[in-house]
């Protein structure tokens, strides 16, 4: 189902009709209805917010505050964009696969800095692929911006104003901006990711100490059957197992802080309570060790996850992600995080490495899920990094 | 008989007696950082030259020391803590380094990671397993656990903190590991999580667990010192430990649940704000703390100190309940800049108490907020601090004009600016206390404690709409009174985890008395006396992934319908937090907690400020609110109580300003305090 932007509250009524309709047509009522009434309720928040300072100071006032704000986000980061070295610069990105039969997609980006503007050009990427990794243009258009957002200043703030020196072209029928019909359900994670990625790789050239090896890419896996405890019905999305962060010349990356497109921003969720709530067991859920890129400083590591399905009728799981065969990229002389490698063993059947968009994957009672997921890429020359460094990790057992 | 508050800071050792009329007396020694306990007895000393007595005949003839201490907070600050190991469920050990897989600072991406208290090589799994329900799916390992042990013991670690998954449900196995932790390393401090937060959630549990076992050696060393000293000096009484919850403990408890004492200091400012309120007869106040590096800020509602179980300090989960005070890095102290936008801001960076402001003339040259406010004539430059400071006037125009020039304004604008930004941050921390936690201030007072708040309060009044404010007397001496009153206080906490629907009445009553029972019967070790229990629950909707905290109060305990009434609060609390309640879904018991207080006799109350004739401004200035106009000067010391003042105007004591803006109307209370009432926004208009 597609739904245009559209109103669903009228005149401050929530329209009934619409809210069943989607209903309908989700998997989880329930869960649905909750995410919407927390979404309606901070947008609730911000309207009180608002009406508050313009009762306070006037619409005028406000409104010339607001463009104040952006124009002066604006000067902040043309006066980071400025000190970058001028010149064009070029950068790629592979996709594993679109899980129906195209492989090694390639986001290119062509980046141009001159001054204090930034042109990015994404119209030599790969043309659209039948899978559900194409972009829609909403999409493309911010994830090239939370690229520019991770190079400003943490203190820049991220408005519009922030963006203006930036400039996007993509063309209509690449991955990048697929044309009205083609599945995009994947896009906020990927491409979107290796959009983030193409474009710091090619800036790695004009602002190096800025520019951060690539984060882990998402690998999920959803999990649907029964819970024999309730005999009720349960869906279980997978966050744990997080990939590495990038190395940046900050440091080391993040172990497991998961992926670039959230950097950080989800929680995994307590064990505990996903065992309480759900048929599972974890048995094991550590780092993983050797899997963050080399470099000067190594990428995150990734996680290691062994779960047990505490099932007394059979179930089904699909996957959805990227990375089992390209790892998050190293930058500027440091190595690629090694890739996810997901198995499943299930009694009765082979062992079954994980691919990462499939469906309908049958799992017995008491059937496991082995996780490796990737690290993040590692910055800068291996040959660079210090002694104490690489003493240190071998004996908290990061590497071996 | 004497009671005494002790109030251990960054710079001094405050110390305050009160006798049986009430009186109080101050003595202030210099903090001793190496050995806190030096720095309190002699404070305890200069407090007995000033009540013309000898130590001894001081302590013997005390009833009671209740103190604030920073010890542990110094220790996570300054990662001077103990060296910790870990013993977790084998497979499990990164649980504290994943920090749930978030990270701070979301736009940083070049921050590097922090350094877990307990480090990967320190965090030993042993094979032992509970499944969710309590049951044993894997019996400890004794060879697994010999092992981890003797690794430790090579290690010389200092201290020990077990936590093993499922603990909350049975601590057995917990138990038979500290059993062999305490036979091998004798000298370790060993620290069970089913001890320190036995509830669900992995991280915030192991978290705990572990700052607990990183400040334990350094709080049971400085207070076992402590009571020696005192001890010797012939004190009999109780010593009791001011804890982040803002209820006291005896000092054994004060050890055992070290990470308890980590909001120890501040505790006691809010201590002090619960004694205005009682004093004032208000239960809805707002302490606000403003010195000159940072400002803290925390909140009472009908006379009750907010809690919050979200807290960290220097990074650092803690997931006990402890008073929700919001600390910003901003002062008098704090320096202004302007940014390559062009956009003014105030701190985080202060000039601190060396160089300290420019106008302190000891090299200090960028300007920072007390510049601003001589400037703007908010300060008297001959009788800042009681005449002890001298104020530079033109040093503070030559740094404030670099804002100025950055600006393109006249040197007074970039001052009224740098005022009004700094007041602009003051207000969004208020609301961060306040109305982020679903808590309109507008019918609070704004208490306002520290040198530098006088100045800035009734601006922020304004801000939020609040329309009194009151300024109290010595910031320190109303601590200690806070710190005296502070009841014994016991929390306890055990998860459910129950969906309301198939919890029975009974059932959740008697888990709520169980873990009353425990509380009461700890209490009781220390104490005969009035003893207290009230009742709360963390709670969610079934797909919920986060809890809110559920006061239940309210509930009839014995009611049929227990489960509807508790539901029914818990609704009530959603939709106050986040506009809205779904009252259709299923309702989640996640943790039952109970507090358990024993109410400790009251000190006697302060005197009265004799009746006197109302005082004479001591003189004029000019002082720049919106434009320049000459104000009158008063001696806040030398008002009659029941005197009026009407802004604007300026009141000064020894320790601070108070700037009444127009339309502000001060009184003087009958114990010499200011409590003003600020216009509402019309009424400034027409002003």
């Amino acid at each position: 189902m597609r739904i245009p932007p559209i109103r669903f509250y009228r005149r401050g009524e929530m329209r009934q009709d619409l809210l069943e309709i989607m209903m309908l047509n989700v998997r989880h009522p329930r869960d649905f209805r909750g995410d919407l009434a927390a979404m309606i309720g901070s947008v609730h928040i911000g309207e009180r917010r608002l009406g508050a300072l313009m009762a306070e100071f006037g619409a005028e006032t406000v409104e010339a505050a607001v463009g104040a704000i952006l124009d002066a986000s604006e000067r902040q980061a043309r006066a980071v964009i400025s000190g970058w070295k001028d010149g064009v610069y070029e950068g790629e990105a592979l996709l594993d696969d679109d899980g129906h039969g195209a492989e090694d997609i390639a986001i290119r980006a062509r980046v141009t800095k001159r001054g204090s503007d930034l042109e990015v050009d994404l119209t030599g990427s790969d043309p659209q692929v039948k899978g559900f990794i194409n972009s829609s243009h909403a999409n493309m258009q911010s994830a090239v911006t939370m690229a520019l957002a991770f190079l400003l200043d943490p203190e820049t703030p991220k408005n519009d104003g922030a963006f203006r020196p930036l400039t996007v072209k993509a063309k209509p029928g690449t991955v990048v901006w697929a044309n009205p019909g083609a599945p995009v359900t994947l896009c906020t994670s990927h491409c979107g990711q290796e959009i983030i990625e193409a474009v710091v790789k090619a800036l790695a050239g004009a602002c190096p100490e800025r520019a951060m090896a690539g984060w882990g890419r998402r690998f999920r896996i959803a999990i649907k059957g029964e819970d024999p405890r309730t005999g009720k019905p349960f869906i279980w999305h997978m966050f744990h197992a997080r990939p590495g962060a990038g190395a940046s010349s900050g440091g080391d990356g993040w172990n497991s802080a998961g992926e670039w497109h959230s950097a950080g921003g989800i929680k995994f969720g307590s064990v505990e309570v996903a065992e309480v709530r759900f048929p599972l067991y974890f048995r094991r859920h550590e780092f993983r060790p050797d899997s963050g890129g080399e470099g000067q400083y190594r990428g995150g590591t990734g996680g290691s996850l062994e779960l047990v399905l505490e099932t007394e009728t059979g179930s089904l799981a699909n996957t959805a992600g990227e990375g089992a065969k390209h790892g998050a990229c190293g930058i500027l002389g440091g190595k690629d995080g090694a890739t996810h490698h997901y198995v499943l063993k299930s009694d009765g059947m082979p062992d079954r490495v994980l691919k990462t968009k499939e469906e309908g994957i049958a799992v017995h009672p008491g059937g496991e899920f082995h996780v490796e997921s990737g690290g993040g890429g590692g910055w800068g020359d291996p040959g660079q990094r210090s002694k104490q460094d690489r003493e240190r990790d071998r004996c908290l057992g990061m590497t071996s | 008989m004497y009671v005494i508050g002790i109030d251990v800071g960054g710079t001094f050792t405050d110390v305050v007696a009160i006798d049986g009329e009430g009186r109080s007396t101050l003595a202030k020694a210099p903090t001793t950082p190496a050995d806190q306990s030096a720095g309190v007895i002699d404070g305890l000393t200069r407090l007995a030259a000033e009540l013309g007595i000898g130590l001894g005949e001081l302590v013997t003839e005390t009833e009671r020391i209740v103190h604030g201490t920073t010890v542990a907070t110094n220790a996570l600050l300054e990662r001077k803590g103990a060296k910790v190991g870990l013993i977790t469920t084998e497979g499990h050990r990164d649980v504290l380094e994943m920090r749930e897989g978030l990270k701070d600072e979301r736009y940083n991406l070049r921050l590097p990671p922090p350094e877990p208290l307990a480090p990967r090589d320190l965090r030993l799994g042993v094979a032992e397993r509970l499944n969710s329900d309590g049951t044993v799916r894997v019996p400890i390992d004794g060879k697994s656990l010999q092992a981890a042990v003797e690794t430790l013991r090579q290690e010389n670690v200092e201290a020990v903190a077990i936590c093993f998954l499922h603990a909350y449900r049975d601590p057995g196995h917990e138990r038979a590991a500290a059993e062999a932790v305490r036979k091998a390393l004798s000298d370790a401090y060993v620290t069970l999580s089913s001890d320190v937060l036995p509830q669900i959630k992995e991280y915030e549990r192991v978290s705990t667990t572990v700052v607990n076992a990183y400040v334990g050696p350094v709080v049971e060393g400085y207070l076992t010192r402590l009571a020696e000293r005192l001890t010797d000096a012939g004190y009999a009484g109780p010593l009791l430990i001011i804890q982040s919850h803002g209820g006291v403990t005896p000092v054994d408890e004060a050890v055992r649940l070290a990470v308890g004492t980590v909001l120890s200091g501040p505790a006691g400012g809010v201590g002090g704000g619960l004694h205005c309120a009682e004093i004032l007869g208000a239960g809805d106040l707002i302490p606000f703390d403003m010195g000159g590096t940072s400002t803290d800020i925390s909140m009472i509602a009908g006379g009750e100190p907010a809690l919050s179980a979200e807290r960290g300090v220097a990074g650092q989960r803690i997931a006990l309940p402890s008073l929700d005070i919001v600390s910003l890095g901003a002062g008098g102290g704090s320096v202004a800049h302007v940014d390559p936008g062009g956009v003014l801001h105030v701190g985080p960076e202060s000039a601190g108490a060396d160089p300290g402001p420019a106008c302190y003339g000891q090299g200090g040259a960028r300007p920072t907020v007390t510049d601003a406010n001589l400037l703007l004539g908010y300060l008297d430059p001959e009788n800042f601090l009681g005449g002890r400071q001298y104020l530079d006037r033109a040093a503070a125009a030559t740094a404030v004009s670099q804002i100025a020039e950055a600006l393109g304004v006249e040197t007074i604008q970039a001052a009224a600016g740098i005022h009004r930004v700094v007041n602009t941050r003051m207000a969004e921390g208020i609301r961060l206390v306040s109305v982020r936690r679903g808590v309109d201030p507008r019918g609070f007072a704004l208490l306002a404690f520290g040198g530098a708040a006088g100045l800035h309060v009734t601006e922020l009044a304004r801000h939020l709409e609040i329309s009194r404010v009151v300024v109290p007397n010595v910031a320190s001496v109303l601590s200690a009174w806070g710190m005296l009153a502070s009841d014994l206080r016991v929390e306890g906490v055990r998860t459910h985890v129950g969906d309301a629907a198939t919890l029975e009445a009974e059932g959740l009553s008697s888990l709520f008395q169980e873990i009353e029972n425990e509380g009461r019967a700890r209490l009781a070790e220390w104490f005969e006396g009035t003893v207290l229990a009230r009742r709360a629950a963390d709670m969610r909707y079934g797909e919920q992934v986060f809890e809110i905290d559920v006061p239940l109060d309210e509930v009839d305990w014995t009611a049929p319908d227990l489960l509807n009434q508790v539901a029914s609060c818990f609704h009530r609390r959603h939709e106050a937090l986040f506009t809205y309640a779904l009252e259709d879904q299923e309702v989640v018991l996640v943790n039952a907690r109970v507090a358990v207080t024993g109410e400790l006799p009251a000190t006697p109350r302060e005197a009265e400020l004799p009746d006197r004739p109302a005082a004479e401004p001591k003189g004029q200035r000019p002082v720049h609110i919106g434009d320049w106009q000459v104000v009158e000067v008063f001696d806040l010391a030398a008002l009659a109580p029941g005197q009026a003042i009407q802004g604007p105007a300026v009141v000064e004591s020894e320790t601070t300003t108070v700037l009444l803006r127009p339309g502000d109307r001060a009184v003087a209370t009958p114990l010499g305090w200011l409590d003003i009432e600020v216009p509402g926004l019309e009424m400034e208009n027409g002003t």
